[in-house]
């Protein structure tokens, strides 16, 4: 294999990881403090996606303007959901996680009606390539990496250095200790939602340019998400990470090698024997 | 009858039991007692088959336990109380009982989908065998509430009667006695007293220290893990290590 | 309660007789096309939401119902146009494909706990679709199977009946007789020994456990009847639509089946019955509108988890509960306040 091609699958894997660690990330959160999978993170993902369509590509405002406000906008949807959907419901694991299918389908059902089924492009946002190493690369991606990189760093710092961050892990421990440590719950949840939500978008802002737009992209890559999570150990951070990597390498250079489905059809079968013989994924915590 | 050979079980670095040999007589009442955190529930979690024991060997009528899953326990007749009261409590007391009651219940796929003669006789007879034990334990006239709603010594009887309902040959009693009412309390030391009386073998662990030394036959004490005294219940009052074990505890409970 | 037990019982199952016999004859009183196959669908996903209950029923987060139907469908399939195997056979060779699938599948999964069970059914319906997908033959990847032939027709000569396959008739009758089937044994299930055993180890699998109930061994045997009659009714959709792809049966399904359940109402065993009759036929009535119809579906579910967790069958549990909080909140020696 010629270093050309290595380096561009690298890359890829890269990119990859990065998306599905993004998106991954988001939903370990969840699951941590709410012991559930939240489904409406792929149409997030989507409505980030396609809100960087209309307000950058389409109305031509400024890339960092349109992602940062598409962000809030889906961390203020997110909030709603929280407050009027989901607190009512949080004793049952069941009622939530269809819930979550529910407002998933919702969301995406809307995205069809306001979309329309077409695919979409958005142009890059950093035209142009470089070499490396003998490969042209796309400036994109790698700022995508950075982006990416970035934001985990900065989630990794809010957690062990913010005083939200280390109340959100001591919640996840134990929340009659957090309660006792006048830690309140709903300031957790709304955080959770705010963060996941934001990481989510933030996938969808930053992969607009390199990816096809249509309604239907939340739900592949949610469930990409789900088995990154599982393979990682539910509600562990550095194992999601872990996984995140494994996962995109395998995609990346099964896809050139092998082409996409067969991939995924031995990857999902590779977790599934995993995770009969080890239940709690690669770093997951047993409780 | 039951017999513990050199058991241990860690806990990530904490040794919860060690090196615990005890048998247990057919027929006698065994109290198991230690301050808080000695190791009796865990005891119990290993002899019922809910934890598998790092060191050592489980013996029962001979035959080797060690390792077996607790409806395999269960089905050779040792069966287990909780300490937090568990039942069931979206069912019935009968229901409730009639759960205990499968364990020798015989009955197939077929008849049951076809609601055969057969079967319908066979479901009276386990309603029949239920309200035998409800009586027995003085719950008769119950059986139609609700788990749940019943006050918290009633509760205590069903699972109690759902224990009985599988019909061991060994009881395993998680403070039973604890907190209740002095009558609950004289009740519920009866009905031990009266299921012992039919041949069943009783470990009971407890607090309530009156109640241990008036029931118990011998009694087993442990504390940090281990077995620190055993014998009948005058011996263990004057046992200096097991009063020094309690010490910081009240020492009323002893006299 | 008015009436006393027996007679309540006796009114119920004469009700359910007369739809019974109702239902067997709507094809000699109906010629429409159109409705008989709306009925027949109805059949065919009354069956898998049922299947689909018990197992949740048992405790189960179960992801992957919709292998069992395509690995149904596929078999019958696969067994006509390969080897020739006639209609009914194949059927039951489906179904005892779905029974081997479930226990294998079962054994090693049905341990673990819910949320992991629940990734690894789902992973194991991916990969069967994929297998499906990629494998050209027998299973005719990407383009799926098709032209599953019809049997021939033949004559009943006693009551002068020619059968023809072409109409809907023979397989309305023979999803009714499935479908029939098929709840008859669920519900002996659920209300006898099994069923009692099913709620324990929903409810506290540990003492279950406790008093001798060999857990796995109760839900490996609900997760194998429910596949195998989930995949009977997939073979039997294979042969009255004469096509398979491996997109027919995606997570899409399982969603649609779960929202069937969640909204006729989970703790009823004829809650999904209600729910699929109340979706498809919604469905049926909204087909010219797609989007909406499924904004429509979602709104639905979002609503019942709100509202009625219970499902519509579980209205009234709903409402005396929610009448409960609303008198305590009015009620200040409710609320546990002093004197007021």
């Amino acid at each position: 294999m010629s270093s050309t091609v290595l380096t561009q699958m690298l890359v890829n894997s890269a990119v990859l990881a990065v998306t599905y660690a993004l998106l991954a990330l988001g939903l370990t959160m969840f699951f941590s403090v709410m012991n559930v999978m939240f489904f409406p993170a792929g149409s997030m993902y989507m409505i980030a996606a396609f809100g960087i369509y209309y307000l950058f590509a389409q109305y031509g405002m400024d890339y960092y303007m349109a992602g940062v406000i598409t962000i809030i906008a889906l961390a203020g949807l997110a909030l709603m959901i929280e407050r009027g959907l989901y607190r009512p419901c949080l004793d049952d694991t069941l009622r939530v996680f269809f819930l979550g299918v529910g407002v998933n389908w919702f969301l995406e059902s809307a995205g069809y009606q306001l979309f329309g089924l077409r695919t979409r492009g958005v142009p890059s946002v950093f035209p142009g390539t470089f070499t490396l190493l003998g490969a042209t690369l796309a400036w994109q991606r790698l700022v995508v990496i950075c982006i990416g990189l970035t934001a985990v760093v900065s989630l990794y710092l809010f957690l062990t250095r913010t005083r939200f961050g280390l109340g959100m892990r001591c919640y996840v421990e134990s929340p009659e200790a957090a309660a006792l440590q006048g830690i309140r719950k709903n300031t957790v949840l709304r955080m959770t939602f705010v963060l996941g939500v934001s990481l989510a978008a933030l996938a969808g802002v930053v992969l607009a340019p390199l990816v096809q737009l249509s309604p239907d992209m939340g739900s592949p890559a949610v469930f990409k998400a789900f088995l990154v999570v599982g393979l990682g150990g539910l509600g562990s951070i550095p194992g999601s990470l872990l996984a995140a990597f494994i996962l995109a390498t395998l995609d990346s250079f099964g896809s050139s090698l092998i082409g996409p489905q067969f991939t995924w059809g031995i990857v999902y079968f590779l977790v599934v024997v995993f995770l009969t013989i080890r239940p709690r994924g690669l770093m997951g915590v047993v409780r | 009858m039951l017999e513990l050979r050199d058991v241990s079980k860690n806990f990530g670095g904490l040794a919860a039991v060690s090196g615990i040999d005890l048998v247990v007589r057919q027929g006698e009442i065994l109290g198991l007692i230690g301050p808080n955190g000695a190791g009796k529930t865990t005891l119990f979690n290993l002899v019922s088959g809910v934890y598998r024991p790092d060191t050592g060997r489980l013996l029962y009528r001979g035959e080797n336990i060690t390792g077996l899953a607790p409806h395999a326990i269960a089905k050779r007749g040792i069966v287990r109380t909780f300490q937090l009261t568990t039942l069931f409590p979206r069912f019935t007391v009968l229901q409730n009982v009639l759960v205990g009651l499968q364990l020798h219940a015989r009955y197939g796929f077929w008849e049951t989908i076809l609601n055969t003669r057969q079967y319908r006789k066979k479901e009276e007879d386990l309603e029949d065998q239920a309200m035998e034990i409800l009586a027995f334990l003085g719950l008769a006239g119950l059986e139609g509430e609700l788990a749940s709603n019943l006050p918290y010594g009633q509760q205590r009887g069903v699972s109690i009667a759902v224990a009985l309902a599988t019909r061991p040959e060994v009881m395993l009693l998680d403070e039973p006695i604890s907190g209740k009412t002095t009558e609950e309390r004289l009740a519920l030391m009866g009905h031990i007293r009266q299921i012992s009386e039919r041949g069943i073998t009783i470990v009971l662990i407890e607090h309530e220290m009156a109640a241990v030394m008036a029931l118990c036959e011998r009694i087993c004490v442990l504390n940090f893990g281990r077995k620190i005294a055993e014998g009948a219940p005058e011996e263990i009052q004057r046992n200096r290590a097991v009063i020094e074990a309690y010490l910081g505890e009240d020492d009323d409970d002893l006299a | 309660m008015a009436k006393p037990l027996a007679r309540r019982t006796t009114i119920r199952a004469a009700a359910v007789a007369a739809l019974i016999c109702f239902l067997a004859i709507i094809p000699l009183l109906f010629h429409s096309r159109y409705h008989l196959h709306v009925l027949i669908v109805v059949f065919l996903n009354v069956v898998w939401a049922s299947t689909y209950r018990l197992v949740l029923r048992t405790g189960q987060l179960h992801f992957g119902h919709h292998a069992f139907i395509a690995l149904g469908a596929y078999t019958s399939a696969v067994l006509m146009l390969e080897f020739g195997v006639p209609i009914l056979v194949s059927i039951l060779l489906a179904g005892f494909a779905g029974l081997v699938f479930a226990i294998l599948l079962g054994y090693p999964s049905l341990r673990v706990k819910a949320v992991y069970f629940a990734i690894i059914t789902w992973g194991a319906a991916e990969v069967l679709r994929f297998v499906f997908m990629r494998v050209d033959h027998p299973f005719g990847g990407t383009t799926g199977l098709s032209g599953i032939p019809r049997p021939n027709d033949f004559a009943i000569p006693l009551l002068g009946i020619t059968v023809d396959w072409q109409s809907k008739g023979p397989f309305y009758a023979l999803a009714l007789t499935l479908m029939l089937g098929a709840l008859l044994a669920l519900y002996r299930l659920e209300y006898s020994r099994f069923g009692l055993i099913f709620n324990a180890i929903r409810e506290r699998d540990f003492l279950a456990q406790s008093v001798g109930i060999n857990i796995m061994r109760y839900k490996v045997f609900a997760f194998a009847v429910c596949g195998s009659l989930a995949s009977m009714a997939g073979a039997l959709y294979a042969n009255y639509v004469t096509v398979v792809t491996p997109f027919d049966f995606s997570v899409t399904l399982l969603i649609l089946l779960g929202s069937y359940i969640l909204v006729g109402g989970m703790t009823q065993f004829a809650g999904p019955i209600l729910g699929t009759c109340l979706m498809i036929i919604s469905s049926e009535l909204l087909s010219g509108y797609p989007f909406f119809k499924m904004m429509l579906y979602s709104g639905l579910i979002i609503a019942a988890m709100l509202f009625l967790p219970n499902g519509l069958l579980g209205l009234p549990k709903s409402i005396s509960v929610a009448v409960g909080r609303v008198r305590s909140r009015a009620s200040p020696a409710l609320r546990g306040e002093r004197d007021a």
